[in-house]
């Protein structure tokens, strides 16, 4: 992978990794997920920043130093309220931009075509 | 006065029907921009001409009226139609602002202006604002891999630093005044969408992953199209297939070139940059080498070298 990452993108690609997994992660499996190109030292930095301003939580864990996961009251709550924001009426929906808005008959046979292309 | 009447209809639906063919083989972000600017001056237009000959109908009902036939049921109807706009546009706009004012409400980033939600269903979208924001699902995060995750996050960012909220707004509020520009709204849109991917596409540096995040996030959805989808819908198949197929625009057997960026654009035919794939603008498979003759797809026009060709000329003039 090319693109240099600055440090929010870095940070948000680490939380949302840590949002994405099942279980707490360790900084090595969290480097292991983003890419190899990744130092270290700037995972382990973001993981305890990150750490630190509160957004996700950690414990020893034996063997691999700390584990991370997510803060989940914060997300819960998030949820509640973009349930609440997303829930409306059709002109509502149309103010919204969404990274994909839905599919239509006949498009997910293309989609998968491509995916199936590509590889799992 | 009478010209008032059909004009700014015409010009309105002369937009709406040459938008999409215009920005077929034009770079989203200029696509974007220009189309936006030609929906507010048209919208413009429509209403100065409706305000016009709504204007005579004041004048009618004056006393002092010269009385010079005066528009009667047509000065009625432009009056009805202006405040039919206005009202619209005012909703649109509330609608807009409340929007933002709730996904704002949703939470605080603090982690790399990024907001994730505790929920199943996929959502991922730009919070416009100083600076703005990334909210997300994890239903969307856990669709995706890592390296789609990366693709997806700086869509959203490529939304936010384009200010791109401002244009669809602007858009959507000529479409609201003047409803024949609706089409031109939903180009805008979809354009934006564009935007980003290739900024996305920019920003990691692989196309095929920003469009496998598209694909992927698409098929996660899997939920029935909601009636507001506009160009949503088949435009995820667009906006997948510009990423697969940079040459060539989706649909159309038509070829654009813009696609690859000038750095990757070849300066000489001969030998193409890795990356670049030239094909023949009617999509016939391009000799061995990847090369053909002539016909590339480089947008020269019809044929640049057969016209400058003296036997061409000469049978021209002749």
């Amino acid at each position: 992978m090319r693109g240099h990452r600055t440090h929010g993108a870095l940070a948000a690609e680490v939380v949302a990794a840590l949002a994405a997994a099942e279980a707490p992660l360790s900084p090595a499996e969290v480097q292991a997920a983003l890419g190899s190109e990744l130092g270290d030292e700037a995972v382990q930095a973001t993981l305890v920043r990150l750490w630190e301003i509160g957004v996700v939580a950690r414990r020893p864990e034996e063997g691999r130093g700390h584990v991370y996961w997510p803060m989940r009251d914060a997300a819960a709550e998030a949820a509640r309220r973009m349930r609440t924001a997303l829930a409306g009426r059709r002109p509502r929906r149309a103010a919204l931009r969404e990274f994909v808005a839905g599919l239509r008959a006949g498009d997910a046979g293309p989609l998968r075509a491509l995916l199936v292309r590509a590889g799992p | 006065m009478s010209l008032a009447v059909p004009l700014p209809v015409a010009l309105s639906l002369l937009l709406a029907i040459l938008a999409p063919r215009a920005v077929r083989r034009t770079a989203p972000a200029t696509a974007a921009r220009g189309l936006v600017v030609a929906a507010v001056v048209t919208s413009g237009a429509y209403a100065a001409c409706l305000l016009m000959l709504a204007s005579t109908l004041v004048e009618d009902l004056l006393p002092l009226s010269t009385g010079d036939g005066g528009a009667g049921p047509l000065g009625a109807v432009a009056a009805v139609l202006l405040a039919w706009g206005l009202w619209r546009l005012a909703g649109d706009l509330t609608v807009r602002r409340s929007m933002r004012r709730r996904l704002r409400g949703v939470g605080r980033p603090r982690g790399g202006g990024l907001v994730v939600a505790e929920w199943d269903e996929p959502h991922a979208l730009a919070v416009p604002g100083r600076p703005g924001h990334v909210l997300v699902t994890t239903g969307m995060l856990r669709a995706l891999d890592a390296g789609e995750r990366r693709a997806m996050l700086a869509h959203e960012r490529a939304h936010l630093t384009g200010h791109h909220d401002r244009l669809v707004s602007w858009a959507a509020a000529a479409a609201a005044v003047d409803p024949f520009l609706a089409s031109v709204r939903d180009e805008v849109a979809h354009q934006a969408e564009r935007w980003a991917d290739e900024d996305a596409a920019a920003a990691v540096g692989d196309r095929a992953l920003v469009a496998r995040a598209v694909a992927r996030a698409a098929l996660a959805g899997g939920r029935p199209p909601p009636a507001t989808a506009g160009t949503g819908g088949s435009g995820v198949v667009h906006r997948v297939r510009a990423l697969t197929h940079p040459l060539r625009t989706a649909g159309g057997g038509s070829c654009s070139c813009w696609r690859s960026p000038p750095s990757r654009r070849p300066r000489s035919r001969s030998s193409p940059p890795p990356g670049w794939a030239p094909r023949r603008c009617d999509g016939a498979p391009t000799t061995s080498d990847g090369v053909h003759p002539h016909r590339l797809c480089d947008h020269r026009g019809p044929d640049r070298s057969t016209m400058d060709s003296g036997r061409n000329r000469g049978e021209r003039w002749a």
